[in-house]
């Protein structure tokens, strides 16, 4: 801890002062090493254990590569949905007073507060082979339970809200102005969309997609429920890392350390995102 | 033909904003609207940009109405109070905006653009900001951007909300002066609105005081201030101090003086109402003589000095206003006691709903005969 | 005449009500329906097994408990970001999102490859007789582990709003660092404390992937209700006991949004009058 050196915040700094900073701080990075950092650590560490060529191949294995594809494919149809739901949401909710805005709030944050296996439960009491639509899904050839569309759906109610909640406490605070700026001016809806809103959001933006994305890729618990976990179809990386951790365990922890690649590469851009902001504020 | 805006009214739940609000803007005019923060001026000017619809009313435009117009097709520039600059986009950009995003049959060719850019700029003395950022500029420079770029869509109306409010008081001043020439050498139709009162009556031809969501007086900037028309205006504008007295007779009783009441119908007024301005409370020409007054305070302010007076029958000090010199030839300090003459009273009368209906200015019962002028003061009478 | 000045309020609602129609509140009334129908005795048939009630109680209480120690410990580190400058400060900031951004089933293998017997510390707390894994501990554990960035990041901008003057207005007027500490910032900070305890309390009751895999799911001692439901679905294709135990889930969640909402109102009055 010698590398610590606090600033002083107020007042002089008396002995007892420093020692409660030194404690605080401590304190805050033992709990941040013991339970953040040494887990993460240990996925990589298991990830190896058995060496480098065992790592390769346990990646290699066809099944796991069908799991990533499966993974990305799925981010790739979520993310922009919730994407353009995010914009959708933030432009309604931030530039108009409505009545019923306060219920669509709360209706914006309900998946995060939702259990994903709940979530998944209720996708299957509406597609499932007994559920609402699934007569009428069965009859028209459409599988959406145990395949791709279900694992989409899942996907997307679990992040619906990452996007919007990123966007709208940035646009509340920018206030209307600059849009009615550019309605006074002449532009209409896209130009001001596109030429006004979009770039004074962007940062904000590519953060709440980042995050969309890292769940989405990365979902377990709503995912799970309505896969079916077959293996090589319907298994996304994390219910692979899953079905992999009860046979295999160090394959298991190289599968997983792919989603702990992508959650540090996450961490690192959104990290890199704010000093781009930061600097970007100094400048404008 | 310019704008007439007629019986306006707009209420957000149960407050008023605007309050059967009409007015005609000539050609080329340079108006102001003044009023306290919640008088309904704001409203007003997000109306006219077509930023807010009212809730009855019509706004016309050389007979067409404006109303049915939206808000990018009206024509009006508008300067928000702080702006509302791109922050992403340079100052040349800004100001190319409204260019930029005219539906392409209309939208003038790029080195149109660019040519009308830079003349605009030109006339706003920012040329050479033209490739900086808004943060990089100083409040007075980022406001005559906004100015910039409201022109550039050619508007036929220009609104300015509160164009100095966000400047410190030295660029304000000099602000003051080169919009008042700046409007002078463009002849656009023109309305602003403040809280301040220098501003308006300094700057603009005709000024319309707002209270409340109703427009209490329109008139220029002489009139309002030489003749208020209603309490509020007097208070406001005038820096009016209400006085208490009794009516008697018709005439009115006040400080041991009887004020002749006439040409004012007493029996019409529900509540009457008595100020007088500061700079009509002047220091009597002979000791004895005129109302006594205590000076509890004085202030110098730029070759005037401002006593504050404790007088019988008021709580608050009363605010006078008197040449340095004559105070000077006077002499005395905070403490003394003083004999004062009210120049001028004004006083107005008011029906059951708080209408005026009457409104006169009297003179000091002496008028005309004590012209007596003192060794070191004219009397005008 | 509409006064929605700025255009697109048809287009951008009319989606936004669209995709929570169809992906929120469509699924969401599925569920409510399926509860409804099986009426307060059958619900309670489901309900009311030794089982059921074990993992209720297991995820509510731990849950609860590790809301608790995440204020604790967010408060902690929360302060020591915002007022403390240290080499690796914006590491260990990045670092407080891990467990949002980390999928939950990597999460969970790797807290118990960690702390199971054989496990790098697992191995040294098992002889001093403290197990975790396969215990309600390790739940308690995968909670406060998920739970935790939530309070970090409802605590950190308000900390950082509130740095300097209010506690220098304080100390001016002769507040010791304690009094400063409990009389000025605690009871400001109480809202977003209450907030971020209602999330990281949403999260860790609704929690699955990080949970199971430490868990280890023994009958009436670790099972949490989410690994019932998905039980009830994936092995038993019993979807009315599922659908019951997620209303149960369901309701609590909704409680819990109301709260945070009646919270955030609380936090705005203050901020307002500041």
């Amino acid at each position: 801890m010698a590398a610590i050196a606090a600033v002083v915040s107020i007042g002089r700094p008396s002995r007892s002062t420093r020692v409660a900073r030194l404690m605080l701080v401590g304190g805050a990075i033992s709990v941040l090493i013991g339970l953040l950092v040494l887990p993460l650590l240990t996925i990589f560490a298991q990830a190896l254990s058995q060496g480098v060529a065992f790592y390769v191949d346990a990646i290699g294995q066809p099944d796991t590569l069908a799991a990533v594809r499966l993974t990305l494919t799925v981010a790739a149809i979520a993310v922009p949905l919730n994407l353009i739901f995010g914009l959708a949401a933030a432009w309604s909710m931030t530039h108009f007073q409505f009545r019923g805005k306060a219920l669509l709030s709360a209706l914006i944050d309900l998946p995060f507060s939702v259990s994903p296996v709940v979530a998944g439960m209720m996708l299957i009491l509406i597609y499932g082979k007994d559920g609402w639509l699934g007569a009428w899904l069965e009859a028209h050839g459409v599988q959406v339970i145990f395949a791709l569309p279900g694992l989409v759906l899942a996907t997307v109610f679990v992040t619906l809200p990452f996007v919007a909640r990123e966007l709208i406490p940035l646009m509340q605070a920018q206030g209307s102005e600059q849009e009615e700026a550019a309605l006074t001016l002449g532009a209409n809806g896209w130009q001001i969309f596109f030429r006004v809103t979009l770039p004074r959001v962007r940062w904000a933006l590519l953060y709440g997609v980042l995050l969309c994305n890292a769940r989405a890729m990365g979902e377990f618990g709503a995912v799970y429920v309505v896969s079916g976990h077959l293996r090589g179809i319907t298994n996304t990386l994390p219910l692979q890392v899953d079905q992999l951790y009860q046979e295999n365990f160090t394959a298991a922890f190289a599968a997983a350390s792919l989603l702990a690649s992508l959650t540090v590469l996450t961490l690192g851009i959104k990290r890199f995102l704010e000093w781009r902001q930061s600097g970007a504020s100094d400048r404008h | 033909m310019g704008i007439q805006i007629s019986r306006l009214y707009r209420r957000f739940g149960t407050f008023v904003a605007l309050d059967d609000v009409s007015l005609t803007i000539g050609d080329g005019e340079f108006v102001a609207v003044l009023g306290p923060s919640g008088s309904g001026k704001t409203s007003l000017l997000r109306i006219l940009a077509g930023l807010d619809q009212p809730d009855a009313g019509s706004v016309q435009r050389d007979g067409h109405d404006l109303l049915a117009l939206d808000a990018r097709r009206r024509g009006v520039g508008l300067v928000f109070q702080h702006y509302a600059l791109f922050p992403h986009m340079t100052v040349a950009q800004n100001v190319a905006f409204g260019l930029r995003v005219r539906p392409w049959r209309l939208r003038p060719k790029a080195a149109v653009i660019k040519a009308s850019v830079e003349t605009l700029l030109r006339k706003v003395e920012l040329d050479a900001l033209a490739d900086r950022y808004p943060a990089q500029l100083s409040g007075g420079q980022r406001q005559r951007v906004a100015l910039a770029r409201a022109l550039a869509i050619e508007p036929r109306l220009l609104l300015l909300d509160e164009p100095f409010g966000a400047l410190d008081a030295q660029v304000r001043v000099n602000l003051r002066g080169w919009l008042r020439e700046f409007h002078r050498s463009l002849g656009i139709t023109t309305l602003f609105v403040t809280h301040d009162q220098d501003e308006a009556l300094e700057m603009a031809d005709r000024v319309v005081v707002m209270n409340r969501g109703r427009i209490e007086q329109i008139g220029t900037p002489q009139q309002i201030y030489r003749q208020p028309a209603t309490p509020f205006v007097s208070r406001f504008i005038a820096r009016g101090q209400a006085l208490s007295g009794q009516v008697q007779d018709r005439h009115l009783h006040l400080l041991g003086q009887a004020w002749s009441l006439d040409g004012f119908d007493t029996e019409d007024a529900h509540e009457m109402t008595v100020h007088v301005q500061p700079e009509d409370i002047q220091l009597a020409p002979r000791y004895g003589d005129g109302v006594k007054a205590q000076v509890i305070g004085l202030r110098h302010v730029a070759g005037t000095v401002r006593a504050h007076l404790r007088v019988e029958h008021r709580d608050e000090p009363l605010e006078a206003e008197w040449n340095e010199r004559d105070w000077t030839r006077h002499g005395g300090a905070a403490g003394d006691v003083v004999d004062v003459h009210f120049q001028a009273l004004t006083v107005f009368g008011t029906d059951r709903e708080g209408h005026v209906r009457q409104r006169v200015t009297i003179h000091p019962p002496h008028a005309g005969v004590s012209v007596a002028v003192g060794p070191w003061r004219r009397v005008e009478v | 005449m509409s006064r929605h000045v700025l255009p697109g309020f048809r287009l951008s609602t009319g989606y936004t009500l669209a995709v929570l129609g169809g992906c929120v509140l469509l699924p969401l009334a599925a569920l409510v329906w399926t509860a409804c129908e099986l009426g307060p005795s059958g619900w309670w048939a489901q309900i009311g097994t030794r089982r059921v009630l074990a993992s209720l109680r297991l995820s509510f209480g731990a849950a609860l408990l590790a809301a608790t120690i995440d204020v604790l410990l967010g408060l902690l580190v929360a302060w020591a970001l915002v007022r403390y400058r240290f080499a690796f400060r914006r590491v260990c900031d990045a670092l407080v999102d891990l467990p949002f951004a980390l999928p939950t089933a990597v999460a969970g293998i790797s807290l118990t490859a960690l702390y199971a017997p054989n496990g790098w510390l697992g191995s040294r707390l098992v002889p001093l007789g403290i197990e975790v894994a396969y215990t309600r501990l390790g739940v308690l554990l995968a909670m406060v582990f998920v739970g935790l960035p939530f309070v970090v990041r409802t605590l950190q901008p308000v900390l950082e709003s509130m740095e300097g003057d209010l506690e220098e207005a304080a100390y001016t007027l002769g507040a010791s660092p304690v009094q400063r500490f409990f009389r000025v910032v605690l009871p400001l900070l109480l809202p977003t404390l209450l907030t971020g305890y209602a999330l990281a309390l949403a999260r860790a009751i609704g929690e699955y992937g990080s949970v199971v895999f430490i868990s280890g799911n023994r009958l009436f001692r670790t099972e949490i209700a989410p690994y019932l439901i998905v039980q009830k679905i994936d092995s038993q294709y019993d979807y009315r006991g599922a659908a019951a135990l997620s209303a149960v889930m369901l309701t609590a969640s909704l409680l819990l949004l109301v709260t945070m909402a009646w919270l955030q109102r609380w936090t705005h009055r203050w901020a307002v009058q500041r």
